[in-house]
């Protein structure tokens, strides 16, 4: 691909992901209205001065609590795919590096988590754990174990191979250091770009979560959930259904444009080499 | 190829090791046992105590472990508290919606998947392939629940051109029952797109670098001819990589769209298994599914390897 | 004389890839039978022709691979039953210089902290001054200028990636050092300085070398004692006046003639 793609599409994925997140920091200042106060009243107003977005049900003003979702959506994705990295990240070195009957065990566990449908993982953990923000966050944390594992698995075995592990062990090295100086500096930039990648999808599968009613609870607001709540009012009042799609979408585009901008980029580099 | 099917078996078959291992702990390790939270409200500790005895709680672990196995091998999955059925029967009744969804889906994706993904390889970094691109990408963005809402408001609610919920039977014709599944399929469909596409123009992309005889640039008839082996080739191939790669989402997205459109499929039964948290049901389901997932994994591996020679004479990739 | 290292018919044997699932292993012997000792002070030569196991063999002495067969004794005691405080030890006192010295840095380091691992590893008791100060006396040793420090891996010679290697490997005063094709890659000035430096060092240090290499005459200037191999087996060993000048196999006479040992010696 070429530079200047690479280049214009990485730009435009930072840019929605800026526009999300300056949502989610002026959120913390002002908000148009209230999100949480409801107001029988105003029900269903369509868009107009006082409601950019409109109102909903129970005449809640939709672009504030869309503002306040940002927060959770943010906040679920960050912490839930660091998490499930880091946990995936140990599980796959050391897989790499032991080996024989420790390497195997390891491996397929991988390979059964990852024969889970994406969200029946989540929801078999929210079933057992219940309902909930925290909840939701170790259930997607835990789906995304395998991504990490396999992907830091095939580059520390890729990079043991190298000479310069040789002779880091020559001189005394220990495996320890050897991973986490050696090695792991080496393959940051993949996991990085894994990282950036797997935001876009842990915000989906919040989202889906809370829409099933199984993640974010009310009266907390996220995207999801304002599409599950204002769900039988959408044939009759159809502008419910657009704001919490579009601003949901506009994330996980901008997470996914600056990851495989960013791994373009790697691949490319590697190959001029 | 005798070692490739035993080696694919026994690795497949310890992944599903690991996936009952997994299941079983998560279900009963966790907070809550089985019997409190199957007796919910009526539970005295008494009652507890001796549903615990009954379905074998107070056991060690791997012989509770060794029990749950046997039983799933004898056909005995258990009976849901919520429905009061039999796990198994409950199963096989819903079955049949989903797996309908996704056929129709797959019916949907592939031809489009298809001419897309050779039209973006033959037309590489030319403005077909950016839109393919950009379609992909928007593919993978769009939330799946979110474009079921949208497609029901429009196009059921809005032009009445499909129901607004629920599924009509095989009793009432193959038709009707089709169409009651469509615009859910579609929606299923449009969430599959995106990671076809992306392996067809790959996998166009390296056959055409490969034959020198496109590579000098002739033009007319070999030419066409060669695409149109490739493509032959390729969609021999491309049903099998769908249905292996993608079966493991296609449900996941089934999960939300079954429930938009009420549709009486596995989807739906899984929500209300864990809205009810009917941990016996739930533990069948999720046997079920993972482990359909894993055969089905398997077997297509085999079918890819037949039917593709360059694999097939390739070495050992293993 | 105190023995260093003694190796006791050792044999690697590598797993070829197998075809086909009920098709017996087959093995391919890159070491076969191979015993020798090191002395402290003494310098053992390796010569022999590319893939007659040299590379292969000095990994299996400096523990860096699994022999299949065979013993390895280090000052005595079996490195097999070695306690974490003695594999420490050996660690320390063994040190190598790689045959692909730019390979063997760590492509994101600079040079001065590739030098500093080591050093980081057995003296981190020490002030850092007072490392950095070591790492630049062993420079000089080197003949390779400060400069260099900053600099990473992709960004010197072979040449100066080669003392960089070697500095590496002696920044720890190690008893043994295997050096395995290590001034192949320098220029005959500088190779003539290195080796003079080697020798220097092993007089100060009462060092060991396992000198690999296929140049003859480098062999023939440290070596005190030679070892003829190929296809893992030692063909032919001896003093070296012995074995470069009265070579009995045929092989060891080819391998002399081609190197111009003769001619220059002449
Ligand atoms: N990891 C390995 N797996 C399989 N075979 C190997 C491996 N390493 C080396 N060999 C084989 O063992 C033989 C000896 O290799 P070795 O590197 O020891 O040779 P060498 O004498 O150092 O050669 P050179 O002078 O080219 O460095 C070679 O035939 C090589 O192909
Ligand atoms: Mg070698």
């Amino acid at each position: 691909m070429s530079k200047l793609r690479q280049h214009k599409l990485f730009s435009l994925g930072l840019f929605l992901v800026l526009v999300v997140i300056s949502l989610c920091i002026v959120s913390f200042f002002y908000l148009p209205q209230d999100p949480n106060v409801m107001n029988t009243i105003n029900r269903f107003q369509s868009p107009s001065k006082e409601f950019l977005l409109g109102t909903d049900q129970f005449g809640r003003d939709i672009l504030s609590r869309i503002m306040i979702s940002s927060r959770y959506a943010l906040f679920i994705g960050l912490v839930s795919v660091f998490l499930g990295a880091v946990v995936g990240i140990v599980i796959g070195a050391l897989a790499a590096t032991a080996n024989g009957w420790l390497e195997t065990i390891l491996m397929r566990f991988i390979d059964g988590l990852m024969a889970f449908p994406g969200i029946l993982l989540a929801m078999m953990l929210v079933a057992v754990l219940g309902k909930g923000l925290w909840n939701a966050v170790i259930a997607i944390a835990i789906f995304m174990i395998p991504v990490f594992s396999r992907l830091t698995y095939s580059l520390v075995l890729d990079q043991k191979n190298q000479l310069y592990v040789k002779a880091a062990r020559s001189y005394g090295a220990s495996k320890c250091r050897i991973i986490f100086k050696h090695i792991l500096p080496m393959i940051l930039p993949r996991l990085i770009t894994q990282f950036s990648a797997s935001i876009g999808s842990a915000i989906l599968i919040e989202s889906s979560l809370s829409f099933l009613g199984l993640g974010v609870q009310p009266p907390n607001a996220s995207w999801g959930l304002m599409l599950s709540e204002s769900r039988q009012y959408m044939l009759t009042y159809a502008y419910l259904a657009v704001p919490p799609g579009i601003i949901l979408m506009i994330t996980v585009l901008g997470f996914n444009l600056i990851g495989d901008a960013w791994n373009d980029s790697i691949v490319s580099r590697r190959m001029a080499e | 190829m005798l070692s490739f099917i035993i080696k694919r078996l026994i690795s497949g078959l310890t992944v599903l090791f690991f996936i009952s291992i997994i299941t079983f702990f998560v279900l009963r390790w966790m907070p809550g046992d089985p019997a409190t939270l199957s007796l919910g409200t009526e539970g005295t500790p008494e009652k507890i105590a001796e549903l615990q005895e009954v379905m074998g709680l107070n056991l060690p672990w791997y012989q509770q472990y060794y029990h749950w196995i046997q039983d799933l091998f004898s056909g005995d999955w258990g009976s849901s508290y919520v429905f009061g059925e039999d796990v198994m029967t409950l199963i096989i009744q819903r079955l049949p919606v989903t797996l309908l969804l996704a056929a129709v889906s797959m019916v949907i994706v592939i031809p489009f998947a298809f001419i897309i993904g050779i039209m973006s390889a033959l037309f590489k970094e030319r403005w077909v392939d950016y839109i393919a691109r950009s379609l992909m990408q928007l593919g993978d963005a769009v939330p799946q629940f979110w474009l079921a809402l949208i497609f029901l408001v429009f196009f059921a609610s809005k032009l009445g051109w499909f129901p607004v919920a629920g599924y009509v039977g095989f009793d009432d014709g193959i038709l009707a029952s089709i169409h009651s599944v469509l615009l859910p399929a579609i929606v299923l469909a449009i969430g599959q797109v995106g990671p076809l596409i992306r392996i067809i123009r790959s996998s166009m992309l390296s056959s055409l670098e490969q034959d020198y005889m496109l590579m000098t640039q002739v033009n007319g008839l070999p030419k066409t001819l060669a695409i149109v082996k490739y493509a032959l080739r390729g969609a021999s191939i491309a049903p099998l990589t769908i249905i292996g790669m993608q079966l493991a989402n296609m449900l996941a997205g089934a999960i939300l769209v079954e429930n938009i459109f009420a549709l009486p499929g596995i989807g739906r039964l899984l929500l209300m298994t864990v809205e009810q948290r009917d941990l016996i049901l739930l533990q069948g389901m999720v046997i079920f599914v993972t482990s359909a997932v894993v055969l089905v994994n398997i077997l297509t591996d085999i079918c890819y390897r037949l039917a593709n020679p360059m694999i097939r004479f390739g070495g050992n990739h293993e | 004389m105190e023995t260093i290292i003694e190796a006791e018919e050792l044999v690697k044997e590598y797993k070829i890839k197998k075809q086909q699932l009920f098709n017996k292993q087959a093995y391919f012997q890159a070491v076969d039978h191979v015993s020798l000792q090191v002395r402290v002070g003494q310098t053992v030569g390796v010569v022999g022709e590319s893939g007659s196991g040299k590379s292969t063999l000095s990994e299996l002495i400096g523990g860096l691979q699994q022999p299949t067969n065979g013993s390895i004794k280090y000052l005595g005691k079996d490195i097999s039953s070695f306690t974490s405080t003695e594999y420490r030890h050996f660690r320390q006192n063994i040190q190598f210089i790689f045959q692909s010295p730019k390979d063997s840095l760590h492509p994101f380091y600079t040079i001065k902290e590739n030098l500093m691992e080591p050093l980081g590893i057995f003296k981190k008791h020490q002030p850092e001054r007072i490392l950095l100060q070591e790492i630049h006396d062993m420079l000089d040793q080197v003949y390779l200028d400060e400069s260099i420090l900053n600099k990473h891996a992709s960004e010197i010679s072979g040449g100066q990636a080669q003392r960089v290697a070697i500095a590496r490997a002696l920044i720890l005063k190690p008893k043994l050092i295997i050096a395995d094709e290590c001034v192949s890659a320098l220029d005959v000035s500088v190779q003539a300085q290195i080796i003079q430096l080697l020798k220097e060092l092993q007089q100060k240090h009462q060092m060991s070398y396992l000198f690999i290499s296929h140049d003859i005459s480098a062999v023939n200037e440290v070596a005190d004692y030679v070892m003829v191999m190929k296809n893992g087996q030692v063909l032919e060993q001896g003093m070296t006046e012995q074995v470069l000048f009265q070579p009995k196999h045929d092989y060891t006479k080819t391998l002399i003639s081609s190197s111009y040992l003769l001619e220059r010696e002449g």
